[in-house]
């Protein structure tokens, strides 16, 4: 038998989500978006990573080292996931109504008859139309925008307090995309739901989200309220914001960021940003990626020379 | 209805499975209930022996004198239905086995289990079935049992290599997300995922079994006298086979038509499957 070498994966994330707030939560491949989220409904153990310190508290709840029994109790009840690659998440063998039926199903047994109703208010929910001839289709007859409407209908079931949504409109094309976003934003006007939406895509989540989280390389490196994001006080941000795609004032050659993050398992001490920030000083690479630096209530930033980068501005 | 019908004739494999299906259905419903219409009884000695196929008896009547016709059908139970017993307990044996074994973290378990698998694999079937009758005595259910003993490997091995892939699907992912029970994913999501491809070899495998069950039978390991079974009647007959062809074709061409309609079923879902 091997020993493998412990790894870091995430270190130092940290962010805050209020009731009913849509939170975006964006960061490079690899930066430990799809990680941080897993902890968040207990199935890090499954790919044998687990929260080695810190705190998840989800209403008033100490969920970090919850045990199986208690996340059984919140994953799927309270806390709701919208998988990565939805494309691929419904079961091909089950019925739609079965697998609905499944997603309504849990906790106190219902009647057949509540069971149906709730699936085909669900799927009304979700904007499926003609529900009570989906109900008796199966996967392969969906398209991929509505499949993702199924996973969204499951995660929704149970009347969560949070959905927690991986890349939800990965593989659908735009027109699908902005669907989906509606979707999520009128669940979370309708039910009050809080929403973390995970993507690489700044400027959807900078439109459809109220607060956005960025990450890289394992660490937050930011929080700010989506309006704010031209005002950030990160390199990372700044330069991310800077490389967007522009289609009402195109600004001539694209900006980019240099190098790729670093890999894990190998990261500088210091800021991990470091090699690829414009702004670097010794002082980056000597200072360990703290928590946030407070800014305002709903403003942190992680970097160590913020004051002085971006001082004047603010 | 009928244009519903016409389209799955036309798809890829449809008249395989359509005619496989009627031959063998027809087969199995005249053979099962054949002693609430045939004249005759499996045993009963209605002539003298050795009389030639006539209009009266279909397929000639026996070296006792007993209807040949009634004999093979009588003798459809006891081939179809044991080997259906016969592919069944291991199918269902075996592929929770299997799906345990890819469950299972415990290593030492896994590869004892294996080990197991592997080793009852190695033995051509019909010789260690032989084996094994000459220690548990003949009779059509010992066949059963000793089927059992031997062939749930094979389906446990299919079963666990399909539930590992399963198990790294995205739909089973999402269901431990939507936060499913373990015994719920197992039962609802993994095995109806996995049982699609053991049920195909269960099926090809029918073909095998009956063919051992046939084939122990002609050994006199399996169906005992007077018990109408097609092996045991082609072994009876075969003594007469220079006088009385009919002692000998009849059982043979019925456990052919058997094996050719489960063929052509197979052949027809695979192909509409494009499994092979």
């Amino acid at each position: 038998m091997t020993r493998r070498k412990r790894l870091r994966i995430v270190d130092t994330a940290s962010f805050n989500l209020q009731p009913g707030q849509l939170l975006g939560l964006i960061g490079e491949s690899g930066s430990g978006k799809t990680m941080l989220c897993r902890s968040l409904v207990g199935t890090l153990l499954r790919r044998g990573a687990y929260v080695h310190s810190g705190s998840i508290k989800f209403d008033g709840e100490e969920l970090a080292h919850a045990t199986k029994g208690q996340w059984q109790k919140i994953r799927g009840r309270q806390i709701g996931y919208v998988p990565q690659s939805a494309l691929a998440g419904p079961n091909p063998v089950l019925k739609i109504g079965a697998q609905l039926a499944e997603a309504v199903n849990q906790g106190e047994k219902k009647s057949a008859a509540e069971v149906r109703s709730r699936a085909i208010e669900l799927l009304e929910l979700v904007q499926i139309r003609r529900p009570e001839v989906v109900l008796k289709q199966y996967p392969y007859e969906l398209s991929g925008g509505m499949k993702q409407r199924l996973m969204i209908a499951c995660a929704i079931a149970q009347n969560p307090k949070l959905i927690v949504a991986d890349e939800p409109t990965t593989g659908l094309d735009v027109t699908v995309q902005a669907e989906i976003l509606d979707l999520l934003k009128r669940i979370r006007e309708e039910f009050k739901t809080s929403i973390i939406l995970v993507s690489h895509d700044l400027q959807m989540i900078n439109s459809v989200c109220d607060d956005v989280v960025v990450m890289h390389a394992g660490v937050t490196v930011e929080q700010l309220s989506a309006g704010q994001i031209q005002n950030s006080l990160h390199p990372y941000t700044r330069a991310l914001y800077e490389s967007r795609i522009d289609l009402v004032e195109p600004r001539g050659k694209l900006a980019t960021i240099n190098g790729q993050p670093p890999t894990v398992g190998a990261w500088p001490s210091g800021c991990r940003f470091a090699d690829r920030c414009d702004y670097v000083q010794d002082r980056c690479r000597n200072t360990d990626p703290t928590p946030f630096f407070k800014i305002s209530e709903s403003h942190m930033s992680a970097c160590v020379r913020h004051e002085e980068i971006f001082g004047g501005k603010k | 209805m009928i244009a519903r019908f016409r389209d799955f004739a036309a798809r890829p494999g449809g008249f395989g499975i359509l005619a496989g299906s009627t031959m063998f259905l027809l087969l199995a419903i005249v053979g099962f209930a054949s002693p609430l219409f045939m004249p005759y009884r499996y045993d009963e000695l209605i002539g003298e022996g050795l009389e030639a196929p006539s209009w009266k008896h279909p397929m000639g009547l026996d070296q006792l004198g007993r209807d040949v016709l009634t004999r093979v059908l009588a003798a459809v139970p006891a081939d179809i239905g044991i080997a259906f017993l016969g592919v069944s307990f291991p199918l269902i044996i075996g592929t929770m086995i299997g799906i345990l074994l890819a469950l299972s973290k415990n290593k030492v378990f896994v590869s004892v289990v294996r080990s197991v698998i592997d080793g009852i694999n190695a033995f051509p079937l019909l010789i260690i079935a032989i084996a094994m009758v000459s220690v548990l005595g003949p009779g059509l259910f010992n066949v059963v049992i000793i089927l059992t003993l031997l062939n749930w490997a094979r389906y446990a091995r299919i079963a666990r290599t399909r539930a590992i892939v399963v198990l790294n699907e995205n739909y089973i992912e999402a269901a431990r997300l939507m936060g499913y029970s373990r015994k719920r994913i197992v039962l609802r999501h993994v095995t109806p995922n996995v049982t699609s491809e053991s049920l195909a070899y269960a099926l090809s495998d029918f073909i095998l079994v009956i063919v051992i069950v046939s084939g122990l039978s002609f050994l006199g390991l399996a169906a005992r006298p007077p018990a109408a079974e097609w092996g045991a009647m082609i072994a009876d007959g075969r003594v007469f086979i220079g006088e009385a062809w009919w002692l000998t074709v009849f059982p043979g061409l019925t456990l052919c038509w058997a094996a050719i309609a489960l063929s052509l079923m197979v052949e027809g879902l695979s192909r509409r499957n494009r499994l092979t």
